[in-house]
């Protein structure tokens, strides 16, 4: 701390607020530094503003101060300078001064001295207000000096302070910092220097200035987030830099969050089964076990046989007896467990007898015992000939079953059915999938199937049969599936299918109703012949028979019954049809010997010879040619094969012809409703050009809509027009079968048959072009039943035929001249 | 650019494993990360504990961060109805394994709901570059015999420092 001026009291007081006054001095050694304050000695009068200055030699205005003072009397007061400029020791410098004028004078002390070291400006130049003067302004120089001095400290460096850093983000920060001494001059430069490291500051901002105590803040960017940051203030005078401590801070991060999901699903294991009983199946040849020659006399036992099991499981048995020259009467009873069952007796001298005994299989089980008793009166019992056969099945194939899910409902049904590869099980409802399936026999026995999911349909569960199954047996079913309904799943109805499940076309709906895959008609059935239903549902091709309802013995239906279907191709006109069920016509009966009752045609296959009889006598022996040969040879008498749907079901053929003619060089037919229903592969059409004797070929597609013949060679031909497709039948070759279909349209002239008086000609014709014309009176057939014929010519002329108008052997003649 | 950070699941066999990332995690009776517990329901015992099949979980980063995500963090607010537990490995698991539906093993195995919001599980990992990961979060669902079927829902937290 120094000072220069004049701290020496002097005695002559001399207003200062009527004028500025100064007085320069020369810095004594060791008093230079930057200046501080002056201070002056006054009589203040009362409290007013009081202004200095300092100047240098040549009257440069170096700093300035004001101050309110109180007044206190006479004594020094002192006034801070704004500015601190550095006086240097030998230096001279102005010091001045101007009171604020008030009601009362402000008095200065002088004395004497060298005039030219003082200065006084009067009010008149200077107002207070505007002070301090230009030099230009001081009035004029005399020889006083005042009692005045100004304080000077040695300069030094700027203290610093580092405050903490505020408002810090991820990468920006606020730092702050306080001057807290100037280092006696002003302070030029302040700022921050920074950096990650401690004591290390590669970093640094400062503002430039005249800076006096006090603090400063700098907000710093583009900071690294999450990183601690080391900075400190810093300010600069003419001494140096000062700085302040270190201090840090940590930038922050962006803590982001977000949430995700687990769901799940539970569910519970549901086990459902369902009990079905079932017999019977398929029927085989006779197996031919034996003959026996007999040569007792009457009426003797003459002998007991016990019947040997055999393979597979007894259907029936049967047992023929020809009579070849005895001349006494045969009785011959046949006993099941030692009670008689049948008994019958052949009349003497019946040379040509010959009959049929059967058991079947209400009446035989397995493990049953059969006995022959067979007394013989004739002379010559070598003359009798019996044949016993047996008939078996594979099992696999039912007659009766019983579905029961829930020990309350059972159904009973018999029925003919060919070995089914699979059997499904419909459930109530859609399952996940299939666990297992069990077999469970009466006594508890089990086995496993094997049961899949259908892919298409996971309500239906196809099921492989086991290899062996006990006629007329019960077993349980057990299927175990998984189902997320949380709902036990109940199996609703089974059925039995051939092939492949895609192609079945037998449905057993709960035992009361099955469908069955069948043209579009007018369906009728019937289980004995005689009481006939009207089949009420036909969609797509598929008929549901409830044979429960309105049918008489419908409701008590049991053991092997068959079903018999007739239909109508048009509106009101029946054909009969000896029950052809599903897609495969799997047991077409027709009456041919009437010892045997029937055949069927699952007994033939390609070449069979077929004994014809006819009044117990033989009339031929036909060889039964199936394949693509077609029906060139088959001309049963008394069979149906006229009838245009006439079927043979082992070799997987069915028949259907469609009868047109038309005025025209082309024919186009619609075939879109048979295409809708195609399953084979291929598709054919077969025009026969009954002038020129061609026949046509159309090879359709399943997209196919229409077909057209054209090159007709005239007009007015008849053309017979076939549509059949290509199946496979039991040895895999494929045989040509004949459709049923009857809603195939001519586009043009419908036949009219009122114009007509001819025989109606049909022409069976194969594609080697081999043909067979047959005269057509099926209005014979129809008269078997009550109904009336109505057939459509066109749209508008309909020739109706009611019932009454027909009688027997009417027939119905159209023909094309 | 903001870094997208997905959740992603891994199933299969390490050498044919694939990963999908979604919102929505599936405990199934089978290991397949895009199939669905509508047609792969977890079966109740009526004797025993079952288990679904581990979900293999990890943070995914798909887009870069500037710098990088780190500090992961999963809790949960929810509760579990009785005879049902989720459990998770609250030690590191870095090496993937094919799922199992037996008890998993993999890591120290905690409840998730052992962590809440003031006791978050750390999932270790730092992810600078697209493809890079966490550790695995191995959930897995145990359910008691006899619980009630039905379908559920838990929604787990999570968070992570992006820089």
């Amino acid at each position: 701390m120094g000072w220069f001026g004049n701290q020496n009291i002097e005695s002559t007081p001399v207003a200062t607020e009527l004028y500025s006054r100064g007085c320069k001095f020369v810095v004594p050694s060791g008093q230079g530094g930057a200046v501080q304050s002056i201070s002056w000695y006054l009589q203040l009068g009362e409290d007013r503003g009081f202004k200095v200055a300092l100047y240098d030699e040549d009257l440069n205005l170096l700093a300035q101060g004001e101050a309110s003072l109180v007044d206190e009397g006479t004594k020094w007061y002192t006034i801070n300078l704004t500015s601190h400029p550095v006086v240097s020791e030998g230096s001279t410098y102005w010091l001045c001064g101007f009171a604020e004028t008030r009601d009362t004078s402000c008095y200065s002390y002088r004395s004497a001295g060298d005039p030219s070291q003082a200065f006084y400006t009067s009010r008149d130049n200077l107002s207070y207000d505007n002070f301090p003067a230009d030099p230009a302004q001081i009035d004029a120089y005399n020889d006083y000096i005042y009692s005045v001095y100004c304080t000077t400290v040695e300069v030094e460096a700027p203290t610093v302070s580092t405050l903490d850093a505020i408002n810090i983000q991820t990468t920006q920060a606020q730092l702050n910092g306080e001057i807290t001494d100037s280092g006696g001059v002003d302070v030029t430069e302040r700022g921050f220097e920074w950096g990650t490291s401690p004591g290390s500051y590669p970093n640094s901002w400062t503002e430039t200035g005249t800076f006096g105590t006090g603090t400063f803040s700098h907000t710093i960017t583009d900071l690294i987030p999450k990183t601690t940051y080391y900075f400190r203030a810093k300010a600069y005078n003419s001494e140096g830099w000062g700085y302040g401590s270190e201090l840090s801070f940590t930038t922050s991060v962006e803590t982001k969050t977000g949430s995700f999901n687990f769901l799940w699903k539970l569910w519970q294991r549901i086990s459902s089964s369902f009990l079905f009983k079932w017999a019977l199946v398929k029927i085989e040849k006779f197996l031919h076990l034996t003959s026996y020659t007999l040569g007792l006399q009457t009426p003797t036992i003459m002998s007991t046989t016990s019947l040997a099991p055999v393979a597979g499981y007894l259907d029936s048995l049967r047992l023929t007896l020809a009579n070849t020259g005895i001349s006494g009467q045969t009785v011959v009873k046949v006993q099941v467990n030692g009670t008689t069952k049948i008994s019958l007796t052949i009349p003497a001298s019946q040379t040509s007898y010959r009959t049929l005994i059967q058991l079947d299989s209400s009446l035989i089980r397995m493990g049953d015992i059969i006995t022959l008793l067979i007394s013989e009166v004739a002379t010559d019992v070598n003359n009798l000939d019996l044949k016993v056969y047996q008939r078996t099945f594979d099992s696999k194939i039912k007659i009766t079953h019983l579905f029961n899910s829930d020990g309350s409902k059972e159904y009973k049904s018999s029925y003919y059915f060919i070995q089914s590869s699979y059997w499904v099980a419909y459930l109530s409802q859609p399952v996940k999938s299939v666990q297992s399936c069990y077999l469970i026999t009466k006594t508890g026995e089990q086995s496993s199937l094997t049961a899949t999911l259908d892919s298409d349909d996971s309500s239906k569960v196809l099921i492989t049969p086991p290899d062996t199954i006990v006629t007329q047996d019960e077993y349980q079913i057990i299927i175990n599936g998984i189902d997320y309904s949380d709902q036990e799943f109940t199996a609703t109805k089974m059925i039995y299918c051939q092939d492949s499940y895609s192609k079945c076309p037998l449905f057993m709906k709960d035992i009361t109703s099955f469908m069955t895959y069948l043209t579009k008609g007018y369906y009728q059935y019937s289980w004995d012949e005689t009481n006939w239903a009207t089949l009420t549902k036909i969609s797509n091709g598929q008929i549901t028979v409830d044979p429960e309802n309105s049918v008489a013995g419908g409701s008590s239906i049991e053991g092997q019954r068959t079903l018999y279907l007739k239909y109508r191709l048009k509106r009101d006109l029946y054909l009969e049809e000896q029950f052809s069920v599903g897609y495969y016509y799997t047991d077409l009966k027709i009456q041919i010997d009437p010892d045997l009752q029937f055949f069927t045609w699952t007994d033939f296959t390609p070449l069979s010879k077929i004994d014809i009889y006819e009044n117990d006598q033989l009339v031929k022996t036909e060889t039964l040619v199936v394949g693509i040969q077609g029906f060139t040879d088959l001309s049963f008498k008394d069979l149906d094969t006229l009838n245009p749907k006439c079927t043979l079901s082992s070799g997987k053929i069915s028949f259907q012809t469609q009868v047109y003619s038309f005025d025209t060089s082309e024919l186009s037919i619609d075939v879109s409703d048979a295409a809708a229903h195609l399953d084979e592969a291929a598709f054919y059409a077969v025009c026969f050009d009954s002038l020129d004797q061609k026949l046509k070929v159309v090879l359709l597609s399943y997209s196919s809509e229409s077909i057209l013949v054209s090159d007709i060679s005239t007009s007015r031909t008849l053309i017979t027009l076939w549509v059949f497709s290509l199946l496979t039948n039991d040895e895999g070759n494929s045989v040509i079968g004949f459709r049923v279909r009857d809603s195939y349209k001519i586009n043009q002239n419908r036949l009219d048959l009122t114009q007509y008086t001819g025989d109606i000609k049909l022409i069976f014709s194969d594609l080697l072009g081999r043909s067979k014309t047959i005269s057509y009176s099926f209005l014979t057939e129809s008269l078997k039943y009550d109904y009336g014929l109505k057939v459509y010519t066109d749209d508008s002329r309909t020739t109706e035929i009611k019932q009454g108008e027909i009688h027997s052997n009417s027939n119905l003649f159209y023909y094309i001249e | 650019m903001a870094a997208i950070i997905v959740i992603a699941q891994k199933s299969g066999q390490p050498y044919t494993a694939t990963e999908v990332a979604k919102p929505e995690f599936y405990f199934l009776s089978i290991d397949d990360n895009i199939a669905d517990s509508i047609d792969y329901p977890i079966e109740i015992s009526p004797t025993k504990t079952v288990y679904s099949y581990e979900v293999w979980l990890r943070f995914r980063c798909d887009v870069a961060p500037d710098n990088q995500v780190d500090n992961f963090k999963i809790w949960t607010t929810g509760t579990l109805p009785s005879g049902q537990r989720i459990t998770i490995n609250s030690t590191a698991v870095t090496e993937y394994q094919e799922p199992t539906d037996q008890k998993s093993t993999q890591g120290t195995r905690t409840s998730i709901t052992d962590y809440t919001d003031s006791n978050k599980l750390s999932i270790g990992g730092t992810l600078t570059a697209v493809g890079d990961h966490s550790d695995f979060m191995v959930f897995q669902l145990e359910v008691d015999a006899g619980v009630d079927p039905a379908e559920y829902d838990f929604t787990i937290f999570y968070s992570y420092d992006e820089y």
